[in-house]
């Protein structure tokens, strides 16, 4: 994954994310995979109590609001630094999700991480995410994070937050240049007229 | 009769000077491009584009490399690039890779063309003397100078390669704050830091501007024109002088040989996926060391059976990268005196030092003497993503999210300054590093892909950790705190070469020393490919060097 940094359950996950890329796997067993993979390294691995077929059918505005509630607990807002709703984290996200440049099994995965954060989150607490605490919110990531898919999904959240913050204002993120003001950062010049669409990979 | 004298495949440091000088004889020329035709006006410093999504590359599904690397208990696992994602390619447009290089411009030194005779056999490696010397190439290295445009000063240092011309014709480029730091600090402790030649132009030069210190240069396409790439540098003039046409979207997939073994024409798919054929009476390679074996390999003909120039079973073998180490120290900035602090503030200028005090290292723990290397002290690149991405990570492999990997963000951008520095050392050929088709794994076109196996020879290890704790030790002069350093024994796909090594004997090599293929009278190949080894700089002002020399053979006998 050219995208994210190396984490210590990567390589099984890339394991079967490479399988499924090369064909040999059905979406299906790409998942229950996944979910071994999980139960496997974690006996008490949220996501291997999921059955696969719980992941599916959120209604949009749900998603969004669970998308958004994860998002500003991995970048909130406070102090000079901006929040993620601030550099408008989940309309970039959305803009992800549809970016050819960015591998089908990637957008993919991390939409099913979506539901199934969703319905963990109901069966620990009996509520929906984006209604929780910060406290109980950051419990619920530290423990979806024991689970090596649940960390690459979290890996994958937080890279396309720093996008939101850091790439050129032109993809829809890092509005009014705050993620580089925040930083003092200097994008270089010329800078790009419009976004660069790629078109195939 | 053929349509042009000479055909070119690929576009880039090999290609560009074949093009340029043969264009200037008045011959009639065409180079033949896979990538598309960019120019100044389509490069911006799109850190998105060019870092996560992989602008001007070759596609990963599309065109797969299949890579073999070593595991720890010695085992080997092949993977294709389309499924493991690793970006194996380099830059797919006129100019080729060169648009993208930082244009850290070393020449070899006169030891590195006769290695096995200065320092020996390796056991398991297959290191041998170049069949040219230092003084065939050198006049060359000043012709690029000019005719690329090189900027920089000279300096003496133990380890200067002798020179035919004092100075070099630009003067160097706007440097960083840390070189005096590192001139002061590193020269105190007895090391010789020199200023680094750099293939960009610290002034204008025709239709060129000058450098303009955006301070994006390595990976990107360089807007104003100062890089030395081969589109900026030559082939523009080139096909304005009108014998040069540069076809892009030319994807050569085949050479053709008649039954004297003669390459008569070349294949190609075009842009919308047509595929043609063009004739010349000459033809030359150069798509970069592992696409150029390829096509070698997809080239049997009636007298090339194995593969085009392929009689020795010797295309593809002893391909070399370069050993590589990365260090990186930090400075408070708080803690830095005002000047400098304040100067720090914006990216732009370049440290532009190195020091090879140890190109070779005579050294006990080491086993005597033996080659060593170059240690590039370099500024980091402005590229944030990379940066802030690697700060979610804490030791424990845990990630790092919300308030503390703000504070993290903080302290990296807006705290700290680094200095880093990059070891460049031989990469001993053996016969664990090479390319072959691979049997199975097809591109889209349904051509079989090369299939590149990266053995990594032992002896690299302890060279490359040595020059990393000679650069420590340089990072902790200059008043780095937080010093480290690791070394790579998985190569980076940018410098590359060998693969068609050159030589005397047809036995045991591709080409000879003219770079033309032992066995295919009308074929050359100009790319990093003849390199029988790479020496320990970064190889790209060797092969512009070694192409107008070849060019200059290719003049003679058309």
């Amino acid at each position: 994954m050219s995208t994210a940094a190396p984490g210590p359950h990567d390589d099984r996950v890339h394991a079967l994310l490479s399988a499924r890329r090369a064909g040999c796997l059905s979406r299906r067993a790409f998942l229950r995979g996944l979910l071994a993979v999980a139960a496997v390294g974690h006996a008490s691995a949220p996501f291997a109590d999921i059955a696969p077929h719980a992941h599916g059918g959120m209604e949009p505005a749900r998603f969004w609001a669970v998308v958004r509630a994860a998002q500003a607990q991995l970048f909130p807002a406070g102090g000079d630094a901006p929040g993620s709703d601030d550099v408008n984290a989940a309309a970039y996200l959305a803009a992800v999700l549809v970016d050819p440049g960015v591998h089908a099994d990637e957008r993919e995965f991390i939409v099913d991480g979506v539901p199934l954060l969703a319905d963990f989150t109901r069966e620990r607490t009996g509520r929906e995410f984006d209604v929780l605490a910060g406290e109980e919110r950051e419990t619920v990531l530290r423990t979806i994070e024991n689970s090596p898919v649940g960390q690459y999904w979290l890996s994958l959240m937080i890279y396309y937050v720093l996008e939101a913050v850091l790439a050129d204002p032109v993809y829809g993120g890092n509005v009014d240049r705050a993620g580089w003001a925040w930083l003092d950062h200097h994008p270089g010049f010329p800078r790009p007229p419009q976004g660069f669409h790629a078109t195939r990979r | 009769m053929a349509e042009y004298d000479v055909c070119i495949v690929g576009s880039g440091a090999g290609g560009g000077p074949v093009a340029a000088r043969l264009a200037a004889a008045g011959r009639a020329v065409v180079v033949l491009e896979k990538g598309s035709w960019a120019h100044e006006a389509d490069f911006y410093k799109d850190e998105r584009a060019m870092v996560a999504r992989r602008a001007w590359k070759s596609g990963l599904v599309a065109e797969p490399r299949v890579l073999e690397d070593r595991n720890a208990d010695g085992t080997w696992t092949a993977a294709s690039t389309a499924t493991s994602e690793r970006d194996y390619w380099n830059g797919n447009l006129v100019g080729g890779a060169t648009n993208f290089m930082s244009g850290y411009f070393h020449r070899l030194k006169p030891l590195d063309f006769r290695l096995r005779s200065e320092f020996g056999p390796v056991a398991g490696a297959d290191v041998v003397d170049w069949p040219i010397a230092y003084d065939d190439l050198e006049p060359w290295y000043a012709h690029v100078e000019h005719a690329v445009g090189v900027s920089g000063r000279i300096v003496a240092h133990p380890h200067a390669e002798p020179r035919s011309t004092p100075d070099l014709p630009w003067p160097p480029t706007a440097e960083h704050p840390f070189a005096a730091r590192i001139d002061q600090h590193c020269g105190a402790v007895g090391m010789h830091p020199f200023p680094v030649a750099r293939a960009i132009l610290s002034r204008p030069q025709g239709r060129r501007r000058a450098c303009e210190y955006s301070g994006y240069c390595g990976g990107y396409g360089c807007a104003s024109g100062a890089k030395g790439s081969a589109r900026a540098a030559l082939l523009d003039a080139a096909v304005a002088g009108g014998h040069c046409e540069v076809r892009p979207h030319a994807h050569v997939t085949r050479l053709l040989s008649d039954a004297t073994g003669r390459v008569t024409a070349a294949e190609y798919r075009d842009g919308r996926g047509m595929t043609r054929q063009v004739t010349a009476r000459l033809f030359v390679l150069a798509a970069q060391a592992i696409e150029s074996c390829r096509l070698l390999l997809l080239s049997p003909g009636p007298r090339h059976p194995q593969g085009l120039a392929n009689a020795s079973g010797l295309v593809g073998r002893n391909l070399v990268f370069s050993s590589a180490a990365l260090g990186s120290g930090e400075f408070d900035i708080d803690a830095l005196p005002g000047a400098e602090a304040a100067a720090l503030a914006r990216p732009g200028p370049f440290v532009n030092r190195a020091l090879q005090d140890w190109y070779v290292i005579d050294d006990p723990a080491l086993g005597g003497r033996r080659k060593g290397g170059t240690l590039e002290l370099v500024e980091p690149h402005p590229n944030a993503l990379p940066r802030a991405n690697g700060l979610k990570w804490d030791a424990h492999g845990k990630l790092v999210w919300g308030v503390p990997l703000q504070r993290r963000l903080v302290h990296e951008f807006r705290r700290v300054r680094r200095l880093n520095f990059e070891v460049f050392a031989d990469w001993l050929p053996n016969p664990d590093c090479h390319v072959r088709l691979d049997p199975s794994v097809r591109d889209a076109w349904g051509v079989p892909v090369a299939r590149v196996k990266l053995g990594y020879h032992a002896e690299n290890a302890p060279v490359a950790a040595f020059l990393a704790a000679r650069g420590e030790d340089a990072l902790r002069a200059c008043g780095a705190s937080g010093v480290h350093s690791r070394i790579y024994d998985s190569p980076p796909p940018n410098l590359v070469a060998g693969g068609c090594r050159f030589g005397t004997d047809p036995a045991t090599s591709v080409l000879d020393p003219d770079c033309r293929a032992h066995t295919v009278d009308n074929l050359f190949v100009t790319d990093g490919s003849f390199m029988p080894t790479g020496g320990s700089v970064p190889y790209t002002w060797t092969i512009y060097a070694n192409a107008f020399r070849v060019a200059e053979r290719i003049v003679d006998q058309l």
